[in-house]
């Protein structure tokens, strides 16, 4: 399948600015309509609230934090199924935050996603080579004569059986639907995948699998991915930079390595120190696990100051009136707390 | 044909009592959760019918009151399939499919002068049109939501590849909707073998022949289906283009 890598890289849709980052998110916000505001006080869920990334050509980004913390609503923003509140989105330079469904199109091709639950995002009543054959059509990435022969190659890079074409979602197994998705958002030949836990719903035993096939994307067609789960295992293999989310927030983010090994926030740490495969990835003894005591507040009415300070152990009455911004602290991260400091590294022991 | 009408006597009152009882008890005890609205139900369609009985005469008399009648028994579907769709807030749009359902169906018949433009011939053929047009508007409406529901992922996959939002919409929510024209299909293929429907037998305790019994019968159906049709694509369309507000994104 080399050619299909080489073909994948020469079709330039939108034009490359020398120097801007494939992609970047400035200061983004996606606050959604919430029960029980009036018109003159509307209520909101501040689902995502001043969120900036950056995601060079080739890179995987991890997305990691609590469940509603607004990891699937960034990917969607970043996939523009949904029109940001505020800040920018900015493709190659360009700010796709509000364009139009027209003027969108040619990102589409670019940046596509995976989905946690294939069987959702498939057609039923399509076959996969219906459900692949719509994607090249709706862009005309080939001439019609050739759009079996396509799809039929875009089976054989995911790993399944080409002859397949002809068959219904509901005769392949959770694993293969999966790859099925992959193979769809692939007809595009896209730049940016963008995956929400894309192996979260399927068994273990299939779970390595499909993430070999995503490494091999990354590595055959430089697709960059933005890259959400909860396994933080699967994080610290797959990305080579990683953002932890809190309430809306990124509260740090930088290197695979530095985040891993001496992570700053201490909401990092207790996600870090919480995660059970890291523990045993060495067969160290078990560590000490930070527990986090209370909730996590409503993104309704968030904590004013540091939203953490609910929860942190470090917290001073500086964390309730001011509101930390990402600064670097220590070699490739940025941490977005007014006390950062080293844990024992023997709670965080998996280096 | 004296002896073949339903005369609302004692013996009548307690038997249609004790069958809503009956069933209201039997949903309860299967847990079908409508126990309750199959009373209310059966109560208002009492009173409601109780007061019909007695203004039809005067609706009858006059052109002007008949027009009146048929737009109150639009407004009434609309409202009905309005809350059915809309679930919280009342999705009001669905006036539209019923009205482009049944306005040009009634018209053509009317005009044609197929269906007589007398009232006692208008309001019955506009009541069972109108009826038609509300179930498959709220069937159709609620199935189409669902889909978008339950597909959300297929919808955002479609919008992920460049279709648009209505594009999208419809590709998932068109079949599943379309189901809703079923019960009026089969309902018109079985017609004279598993079902005599309402405007047969009527048209027959009102003296008709049977050949004109099945006359009137064979225009409503074909009439229904023509409503439904129109209803129905009208509801995808405007569920699509989200006038009818979506339970999500
Ligand atoms: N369309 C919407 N309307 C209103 N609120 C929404 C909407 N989508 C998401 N939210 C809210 O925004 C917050 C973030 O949701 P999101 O799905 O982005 O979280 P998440 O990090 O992906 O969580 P999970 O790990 O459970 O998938 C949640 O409080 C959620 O209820
Ligand atoms: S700013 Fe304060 S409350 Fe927030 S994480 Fe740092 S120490 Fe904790
Ligand atoms: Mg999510």
């Amino acid at each position: 399948m080399t050619l299909s890598a080489t073909s994948h890289r020469a079709r330039p849709q939108v034009p490359a600015v020398p120097g801007e980052p494939l992609l970047a998110l400035r200061d983004v916000r996606m606050h959604f309509p919430a029960a029980g505001g009036t018109r003159a006080a509307p209520r909101t869920v501040k689902a995502v609230d001043g969120v900036s990334l950056t995601l060079h050509a080739g890179q995987t980004l991890g997305l990691v934090g609590e469940s509603g913390c607004g990891k699937s609503t960034t990917a969607r923003l970043i996939a523009r199924l949904l029109e940001p509140t505020g800040g920018q989105i900015l493709y190659r330079g360009v700010d796709i935050a509000h364009l139009s469904t027209r003027k969108l199109r040619p990102y589409r091709r670019e940046i596509q996603l995976i989905f946690q639950d294939p069987v959702s995002s498939l057609n039923p009543r399509h076959t996969v080579g219906t459900i692949i054959g719509t994607a090249l059509r709706t862009h005309r990435i080939v001439p019609p004569h050739r759009e079996v022969a396509r799809v039929q190659e875009l089976l054989e890079i995911v790993g399944l059986d080409p002859d397949h074409h002809g068959r219904y979602p509901h005769e392949f197994s959770g694993g293969q639907r999966q790859r099925i998705g992959i193979a769809r958002a692939l007809a595009v030949r896209p730049k940016v995948i963008v995956a929400d836990e894309p192996v979260s719903a399927l068994d273990v035993s299939i779970q390595a699998q499909v993430m070999n096939l995503l490494e091999k994307l990354r590595r055959e067609f430089g697709i960059a991915f933005v890259f959400i789960a909860h396994d933080l295992g699967v994080v610290r293999q797959f990305c080579d930079r990683v953002a932890v989310m809190y309430l809306g927030k990124v509260v740090e983010s930088g290197s695979r390595d530095a985040l891993y090994g001496t992570p700053m926030h201490p909401y990092a740490q207790a996600l870090l120190s919480a995660a059970p495969n890291l523990a045993t990835t060495r067969g160290a003894p078990p560590r000490a696990r930070i527990r986090l005591v209370g909730d996590v507040p409503s993104p309704v009415d968030p904590p004013t100051g540091c939203r953490f300070r609910t929860r942190c152990w470090r917290a001073e009455d500086r964390c309730a009136t001011t509101e930390p911004t990402l600064t670097p602290t220590a070699a490739g991260l940025n941490t977005a707390c007014h006390f950062p400091e080293r844990l024992d590294p023997s709670w965080l022991e998996v280096a | 044909m004296d002896g073949a009408t339903i005369r609302p006597d004692l013996g009548y009152a307690v038997v249609l009592a004790a069958l809503a009882v009956a069933t209201a008890v039997l949903a309860r005890a299967t847990r079908l959760g409508v126990g309750r609205q199959i009373l209310t139900a059966s109560a208002r369609a009492v009173a409601q019918l109780a007061v019909v009985s007695v203004v039809i005469v005067a609706v009858l008399r006059s052109a002007g009151y008949t027009a009146l009648f048929v737009a109150a028994m639009l407004a009434i579907a609309a409202a009905t399939s309005a809350r059915r769709v809309g679930e919280g807030r009342p999705a009001w749009w669905v006036a539209v499919p019923l009205a482009v359902g049944t306005a040009p169906v009634l018209g053509v018949l009317l005009a044609t002068g197929v269906v007589p433009r007398a009232p006692v011939a208008v309001v019955p053929v506009a009541g069972i049109l109108i009826g038609g047009a509300m179930t498959s508007t709220s069937l159709a409406g609620r199935r189409a939501l669902d889909a978008l529901e339950d597909r959300f992922g297929e919808y955002e996959a479609a919008l992920a590849l460049g279709l648009t939002s209505r594009h999208a919409a419809l590709e998932v929510c068109r079949a599943r909707a379309a189901e809703a024209l079923l019960p009026g299909l089969d309902q018109t293929r079985t017609v004279g073998l598993v079902t005599l429907p309402g405007a047969f037998v009527g048209v027959l305790l009102g003296g008709a022949s049977p050949v004109e019994a099945g006359a009137a019968q064979l225009l409503v159906l074909v009439g229904l289906l023509a409503v439904q049709t129109v209803a129905v694509a009208a509801t995808v369309e405007l569920v699509a283009r989200r006038r009818i507000p979506w339970r999500r994104g």
